[in-house]
């Protein structure tokens, strides 16, 4: 008889206990284990079971999966693996959103999945050298597609580092340009929305490239440059009672 | 307080004619074409020039799409080289990024639209490409791109980010050659 969807939940919440001894007697180091993906926000429709392992030493790749494979559930596990204190990366969001600690240490789980930090001024001037090497990379490109593309990112990267400098002028580690828009005080606020419009929307999205593309890069960098350099002033002005 | 003035409406059409005179001898500028297209009106000239000049971007072919792609490639190379963390980390957001780019080209070729914006292309996607659209948009430009989560081993999740596209353009361009 095929198993159903709700099936498959119990059988999950029923394997869980002993993947997890398996995977903890494959490797003594870990601190905490998070069950996150499809089989917690749907687990009727869940066809896996996704786990984080949060160990102090990360061992061979091979060592987490015999240990799964050798626990004997009838269905698919997905074992993401990383070592204490790091960084869990692009997953990080889908785990907030929808992880649950199943072992271990809530901190544990909190720190390899907690928030990029807010940017630098200095990050944000580093990442306008990004959009020149782009530069260069599209002068040597013959292929005029590609060429395209080439420029079109030297821009995004000037916009990219006007909004790393908006939001450490903010101090915050919100990454939507609209929402750092609303929060920007005038006069900020209007050079951001226009940085915005012309570098990210008309050049990058719509493929909108000025004539003269090296000379409006140059004229887009300074431009950039001084909205950076007027941030960090006005960030460190003294504020009025 | 300081003030600024702003030039009232008569001042404008005074001066109009000068700054005229002085846009014969330059040049148009391509990256204010929406806004000229949006709220332009024609002072001196020929209403032709005027439309060919502001004409959106043609649609983009499934092939460019995958020319994008190579951008990405690019972009890898460059982080892998890049000694410096910050700039190395910008590399592989935008590594990602461009095969996002890829991904939006594809979606326009598809619905043979001169829309640009992800969030219309979305909706106008018929299922099931909306939802691999929406979830190669959260993965690659939000997440990486905008939030900088970038993945622990980069260089094969950019093969495996890299493959899913190439699948999606793949996929979408024979959706639309089937009758």
């Amino acid at each position: 008889m095929p198993t159903t969807q709700t099936d498959r939940a119990e059988l999950i919440a029923q394997w869980l206990p002993k993947i997890c001894e398996a995977l903890l007697r494959a490797d003594p180091d870990i601190v905490a284990i998070a069950q996150f993906g499809s089989s917690v926000y749907a687990p009727e429709l869940a066809l896996d079971l996704d786990l984080l392992v949060i160990t102090k030493r990360k061992k061979d790749d091979g060592v987490y999966w015999n240990a799964v494979w050798g626990a004997g559930q009838p269905f698919w596990v997905d074992v993401v693996v990383v070592e204490a204190g790091k960084r869990l990366g692009f997953l990080s969001a889908a785990v907030r959103a929808f992880g649950r600690l199943v072992f271990g240490d809530k901190q544990a789980l909190e720190e390899v999945t907690k928030e990029m930090p807010v940017p630098t001024f200095e990050e944000a001037r580093q990442v306008l050298e990004v959009g020149r090497t782009y530069l260069r990379i599209a002068t040597q490109e013959p292929n005029p597609v590609q060429r395209e593309a080439h420029y079109r990112n030297a821009f995004n990267a000037l916009f990219d580092a006007a909004r790393l400098a908006a939001m450490a002028f903010l101090l915050t580690e919100e990454t939507r340009w609209g929402v750092l828009l609303d929060r920007l005080p005038d006069p900020f606020d209007q050079r951001f929305r226009s940085i915005i419009y012309d570098l990210h929307v008309a050049i990058f999205y719509q493929r909108e490239l000025p004539l003269d593309i090296e000379a409006e890069f140059e004229r887009q960098r300074e431009r950039v440059q001084g909205f950076i350099d007027d941030l960090e002033k006005a960030s460190k002005r003294p504020q009025s009672p | 307080m300081r003030t600024v003035q702003k030039p009232s409406a008569l001042a404008v059409d005074e001066w109009l004619p000068k700054i005229c005179e002085a846009l014969l001898r330059g040049k148009p500028r391509h990256f204010r074409n929406p806004a000229v297209r949006a709220f332009g009106r024609l002072v001196f000239g020929d209403k032709q020039a005027l439309k060919e000049v502001t004409k959106e971007m043609p649609v983009p072919t499934f092939d460019e799409a995958r020319r994008v792609l190579k951008a990405g490639e690019a972009y890898l190379r460059d982080a892998a080289q890049e000694q410096d963390d910050i700039v190395r980390e910008a590399h592989y957001r935008n590594a990602f990024n461009a095969l996002f780019d890829a991904a939006r080209l594809a979606a326009m070729a598809f619905l043979l639209t001169e829309e640009t914006r992800w969030g219309v292309l979305l909706d106008r996607l018929p299922d099931p490409f909306d939802q691999r659209f929406r979830s190669i948009i959260y993965d690659l430009h939000v997440a990486i791109f905008y939030q900088r989560e970038l993945p622990l081993d980069i260089e094969a999740e950019f093969e495996r980010q890299r493959e899913r596209v190439a699948q999606f353009i793949s996929d979408l361009e024979a959706a639309s050659r089937t009758p």
